[in-house]
């Protein structure tokens, strides 16, 4: 949707207009829904989150400034949403290196879209993220999956600039380690 | 280039895009454990690569839809948004009431005290006798109420009657105390 007529849209929900909403919903679902996958790793948790989110978005609309930027804001909730999700599933199991070795190898052999199987792209996200405490988690995904500069990670999370640049450090750091090993064990299957 | 710089520049380069340079590129034409490190960092980006660029697939879309415009039909928008001026203007304004009527409550139980302290003399003392000396040793006037208030204000405090107080203040009157 192009900026102006994402001002307008979120204008006429701010107004209460539902058709306004659908069309919203409609647009970002998927990238609401690529997002909350990669934080649950879990593809039914996930759309839980997007609906949950976007109802969320509804009822606060009101609360938006539109001076600011709608997409950071919108952001910020699907992320919360999720992370409180999180918390209350969180199981704490690793998953084995060779489970997802293995994973990686069937979908490098099946990369031949842009799309995979759900179930073994969840555990390759899981089984490199998994392990990072919640902040870590969230900056390396917003920043170094989701692909987002150091800004707007800050201003999704609320996290400042140092804040967001040493959970970065200290997540990549324990993403390489589990990457590397990763690779070893597909190498020695080899 | 040393060993240390070069593991420096693999390890970023797995997560963004970095240059090789000439001097780490000769570093790890001559170096074998950054050679090998090198290798898997190439992989470890591939990896990276294939994170970023696979979407989960979101199965049945207007599903969804159909139960977020469900959910929210019944529901009106439940904030509305203060602008920054307003919120500052109103966070003024609580605070000017509140010292406000904190003031007026200081004062209040500043006076009920000193009305407790006299009515508890005035019930104890053969000094209730002599209302002038009275008023000299309590400084009743500076309380800045009236003799009917004083009655009102005690008997809220400790439930005496204030027709305690009327022959009291008839004694005042008639000695020109207000």
């Amino acid at each position: 949707m192009m900026p102006e007529n994402l001002q307008k849209t979120v204008e006429c929900i701010r107004n209460g207009d539902h058709t306004a909403f659908r069309k919203l919903v409609m647009t970002y679902q998927q990238t609401a829904y690529r997002l909350a996958f990669r934080i649950l790793g879990n593809e039914e948790e996930a759309r839980d989150s997007v609906q949950e989110s976007f109802i969320k978005i509804w009822q606060k609309i009101g609360s938006f400034d539109p001076a600011r930027e709608f997409i950071p804001w919108m952001y910020r909730i699907i992320v919360n949403t999720s992370t409180d999700r999180l918390r209350t599933i969180h199981r704490h199991i690793m998953i084995p290196i060779d489970v997802v070795s293995q994973k990686l190898e069937a979908i490098q052999q099946n990369d031949s879209t842009r799309s995979a199987n759900n179930h073994e792209l969840a555990i390759l996200i899981k089984g490199l993220a998994e392990m990072l405490p919640e902040k870590q988690k969230l900056v390396f995904i917003l920043r170094d999956i989701e692909g987002m500069t150091s800004g707007e990670v800050e201003l999704i999370t609320e996290l400042t600039e140092t804040s967001v640049k040493s959970n970065l450090y200290h997540a990549r750091k324990s993403v390489r380690e589990r990457l590397l090993k990763i690779l070893e064990k597909e190498r020695t299957i080899q | 280039m040393n060993c240390n710089n070069a593991i420096e520049h693999l390890d970023r380069m797995i997560f963004e895009e970095v240059p090789i340079d000439a001097g780490f590129r000769q570093h790890i034409d001559t170096c074998s454990s950054c050679s090998q490190a090198y290798k898997d960092a190439l992989k470890a980006r591939e990896v990276m690569d294939l994170v970023r660029r696979l979407e989960p697939v979101l199965n049945n879309p207007d599903e969804i839809t159909d139960n977020i415009m469900a959910a929210i039909q019944q529901d009106p928008h439940k904030t509305a948004f203060v602008p920054p001026f307003l919120s500052v203007l109103l966070a003024a304004a609580s605070v000017a009431l509140f010292l406000l009527f904190g003031y007026e409550q200081y004062g209040l139980v500043k006076k009920v005290s000193a009305l407790e302290i006299t009515f508890s003399a005035v019930n104890s003392d053969s000094r209730y006798s002599n209302p002038q000396r009275l008023a000299s040793t309590f400084d009743i006037n500076c309380a800045g109420i009236s003799f009917c208030e004083i009655g009102r204000l005690i008997s809220k405090v400790n439930g005496t009657s204030p027709l305690a107080f009327s022959s009291f203040k008839k004694q005042m009157n008639q000695r020109n105390i207000k």
